[in-house]
């Protein structure tokens, strides 16, 4: 093999991994959306502030607490959890009769509320992450990986192992995926559908959470519009895999980091975002229920 | 007369502009089997949809065990020992057939009753055993119309209302699944509350009958006398 050769496969190992890695990220907050979508059929595009609160309790508590990441990561979780719950209660709750596209709009007006509230008590200049476990870097040849990206990889694929248990496995689970199906059903059963919706968005809003912080490890930055980009490209990867779809959400943004990856690496990262949008324009038109999503047409 | 479980008084519903519901007065006996009959859109599944808390009437009152339940959230209602299966099955059709009656008997923590009533939907339902670890979705029809009553049983009701067991299933399993329904009826002593447009079907085991048009009670009787009323035969059961 020439040393050229060598170089290229090189490269393309460097991308695949900063792509898994971002796209572990987008599968996270992608499962927020698509779980939000699967129970309500809201599209909740204030699902990315989540994120960006989550980043932030993980700037406070370790910047000011002084917090190990190991309790940090749990705590960004739960707040941002809780954040989401207040949301639903609030906003969605009430308007819950009125119609798709009042709930769409709601939500763009919500998310704008986290990003501008943000600005206004936060400042709008971004803030540095503290550094909160050692950095090493590994490296395979010329390929290289820090023990952050090992990180992101690993929390990731164990968030969607409880995720895939509590779904799958548990009974709130089990009363998550028969009030998905149909509200009244599973309120006959004695599911008060109310406190399953709530707890879908706080689980959706705790994964969110944790990628905000591990996002705000991974580039050490955080600022309060950080939520718009990753909540749009959550989306896509959502919409990717098929929307109301679990195992859908994880390959929709694992392909979608991996996509943006290569990219950035083999042509120009400008347009990153240009092809991400493509994809969705794609997807819509070509294969709507996305890669594993089911056909359903809509009742009339 | 025995005691009455339920009873609607003055029950109006509506759908936006649409008087759905008006006035409906129903009475169920605890012990009996009664039955709404009714065309398409006269209301029937509104009156027990409206029972089980799915939809708030506008005005009137519905009183189970001498308790107004006519705000109670439906999971309270069920609690309360009035379950449902509704109109269109809505089985659960990604979860197992025993993970759906297990969601029946969600509010439950009594495990060897419920592991009983297991049994008895088992034995009343044999299908329903064999297919037990079978995605609801698979089933056909009329067995998605046993699984849906089993499951309705798996929360250990005192009142039981069923939206139609009948529609769009095969005569046979017709036949078995209204032999059931006495069967739980007798040996359990629930009471039912049964919307049919199956007529014929219905009034033979009924012990008394409503006939709902346009959103108005406008015959009432026992199941016999109904079988046998002029207006019944000509409008309801082709004669």
């Amino acid at each position: 093999m020439n040393e050229e050769m060598m170089f290229m496969l090189y490269d393309t190992a460097q991308f695949l991994i900063n792509g898994l890695v971002q796209g572990s990220i987008y599968a996270l907050v992608a499962l927020g959306y698509t779980m939000v979508y699967g129970i309500i059929k809201l599209i909740n595009f204030a699902h990315g502030e989540f994120y960006m609160i989550g980043a932030f309790i993980g700037y406070f508590t370790i910047t000011y607490f002084h917090f190990p990441l190991i309790l940090a990561l749990p705590v960004a979780m739960l707040l941002s959890g809780f954040a989401a719950v207040i949301v639903e209660k609030l906003v969605y709750k009430p308007i819950r009769h009125a119609g798709r596209v009042a709930a769409l709009i709601t939500a763009l007006g919500v998310s704008l509320f986290f990003q501008y509230a943000g600005q206004n008590i936060l400042g709008a200049d971004p803030k540095a992450f503290p550094q909160a476990m050692p950095e090493l870097t590994f490296e395979f040849g010329e390929v290289y990986i820090t023990t952050t990206q090992i990180m992101i990889m690993v929390s990731t694929f164990v968030l969607m192992v409880l995720l895939w248990w509590l779904v799958g496995h548990t009974k709130i689970g089990k009363a998550m995926r028969a009030t998905s199906f149909n509200k009244d059903a599973a309120a006959l059963m004695g599911i008060n559908t109310d406190r399953i919706i709530s707890f879908t968005f706080f689980v959706g809003a705790m994964l969110a959470g944790a990628a905000g912080v591990l996002v705000g490890m991974y580039y050490n930055t955080v600022e309060p519009m950080m939520g718009l980009i990753p909540g749009l490209k959550a989306f896509v990867a959502a919409v990717l895999g098929g929307i109301g779809s679990i195992p859908g959400a994880v390959i929709g943004g694992l392909v979608l980091g991996v996509v943006e990856n290569l990219v950035v690496g083999f042509w120009e990262s400008t347009y990153r975002d240009a092809v991400s949008f493509s994809i969705l324009i794609f997807i819509l038109l070509v294969k709507p229920a996305g890669l594993l999503g089911k056909n359903i047409r809509e009742k009339v | 007369m025995s005691e009455t479980l339920l009873s609607t008084k003055d029950l109006n519903v509506h759908y936006g502009a649409i008087h759905a519901i008006k006035g409906i007065d129903i009475e169920v006996h605890k012990g009996e089997i009664v039955t709404i009959l009714g065309c398409n859109g006269a209301g029937k599944s509104t009156t027990l949809r409206t029972i089980s808390g799915l939809i708030r009437p506008s005005s009137g009152s519905i009183t189970y065990k001498d308790q107004n339940i006519e705000k109670t959230p439906p999971h309270d209602i069920v609690a309360m020992g009035l379950a449902q299966s509704p109109e269109g099955r809505l089985v659960f059709p990604d979860l197992t057939v025993m993970e759906n009656l297990e969601m029946g008997a969600f509010l439950r923590k009594d495990k060897p009753e419920i592991k009983r009533d297991l049994e008895f939907v088992y034995g009343l339902f044999p299908k329903m055993k064999d297919r037990s670890k079978q995605l609801a979705g698979t089933l056909s029809g009329g067995e998605q119309q046993m699984l849906a009553i089993g499951r309705a049983l798996m929360s250990a009701p005192d009142l039981l209302l069923l939206d139609e067991p009948s529609l769009g299933i095969a005569p046979i399993l017709v036949q078995a699944i209204f032999k059931a329904i006495v069967e739980v009826n007798k040996t359990q002593g629930k009471t039912i509350l049964l919307v049919e447009q199956n007529a014929f079907a219905a009034l033979k085991i009924a012990d008394r009958g409503y006939v709902l048009e346009t959103g108005m009670v406008t015959i009432t009787g026992t199941g016999h006398d109904l079988l046998s009323n002029e207006e019944v035969k000509n409008a309801y059961l082709g004669h």
